[in-house]
């Protein structure tokens, strides 16, 4: 199923519709293999160091990239969450965000990758031009 | 000075030195911590316990804790609020928040309740996401 044409165009109104940020697909392509391995639940920080070693990781953490992201995500309907049910002051740790990605998110990100090839190949850019 | 304004830059003065056992005279086991928010560490914390858990777990994801600098504190009989610029560093984050801190005195000199407030919460929450 391909979502729907104006699925994230409102929270990103310089995007071509259907073409996701590439941190975006990353995510998406983490959290599917995460579902894939019966270990559906991820938290940003875990994704950061999965997504990139070294200083792509901590770019994303910098600047809060990968966190905006992940909102984005789930605005967009691709990704659900929950707060972990911990103690902090037992676990010696703030609680978590778990995420982890709904039904969408497989065809969506199937969708903007083929939308990327496909302007790719025709000489045109992803992103609207401003 | 007001008495309750003694009371409080005492007690941020020895959480700056890691007084453990001049703070735990300020707890009782009615004594309620508040965070503000609805960040990792947003909640309430009761008791000594849950209160020194927080405290350990805020020292220990910072690398020794934060860093409260005093701006100023008002104090009556029943309340006092503190200002604070809070500062630390974690997973190559830096926070640097200015918070409003509103305690209310029992009869007998202890904190019945503390609430926290940051003047940027998303970027408080963002600090402790992980």
């Amino acid at each position: 199923m391909v979502p729907s044409s104006g699925f994230y165009t409102s929270l990103m109104p310089r995007r071509r519709a259907g073409v996701l940020l590439p941190v975006e697909e990353a995510i998406l392509t983490v959290g599917l293999r995460r579902l894939y391995d019966d270990e559906p639940e991820f938290y940003g920080f875990a994704i950061a160091e999965q997504l990139a070693a070294g200083a792509d990781a901590m770019r994303l953490l910098g600047h809060g990239t990968l966190y905006k992201a992940l909102g984005r995500l789930e605005q967009g309907g691709l990704l659900e969450s929950r707060w972990e049910d911990i103690d902090a002051s037992v676990e010696g740790r703030p609680r978590r965000r778990l995420y982890r990605v709904t039904s969408n998110a497989a065809s969506a990100l199937a969708h903007s990758q083929l939308e990327q090839r496909r302007r790719a190949q025709s000489g045109r850019g992803s992103w609207a031009s401003t | 000075m007001h008495p309750n304004e003694k009371l409080l830059r005492e007690a941020y003065e020895a959480m700056a030195a890691g007084d453990g056992r001049s703070l735990a005279r300020l707890l009782a086991a009615q004594t309620t911590w508040v965070i503000g928010g609805r960040g990792p560490l947003s909640g309430s914390y009761h008791g000594p316990d849950q209160i020194f858990g927080l405290w350990k777990a805020i020292a220990a994801q910072t690398g020794g804790g934060l860093r409260l600098e005093v701006e100023d504190v008002l104090a009556n009989d029943q309340r006092g609020v503190v200002l604070v610029v809070a500062r630390g560093e974690r997973h190559g984050r830096h926070l640097d928040e200015r918070q409003v801190a509103v305690f209310e005195f029992s009869d007998d000199a202890t904190v019945r309740r503390a609430s926290f407030i940051y003047e940027d919460p998303q970027a408080y929450d963002s600090f402790w996401s992980d």
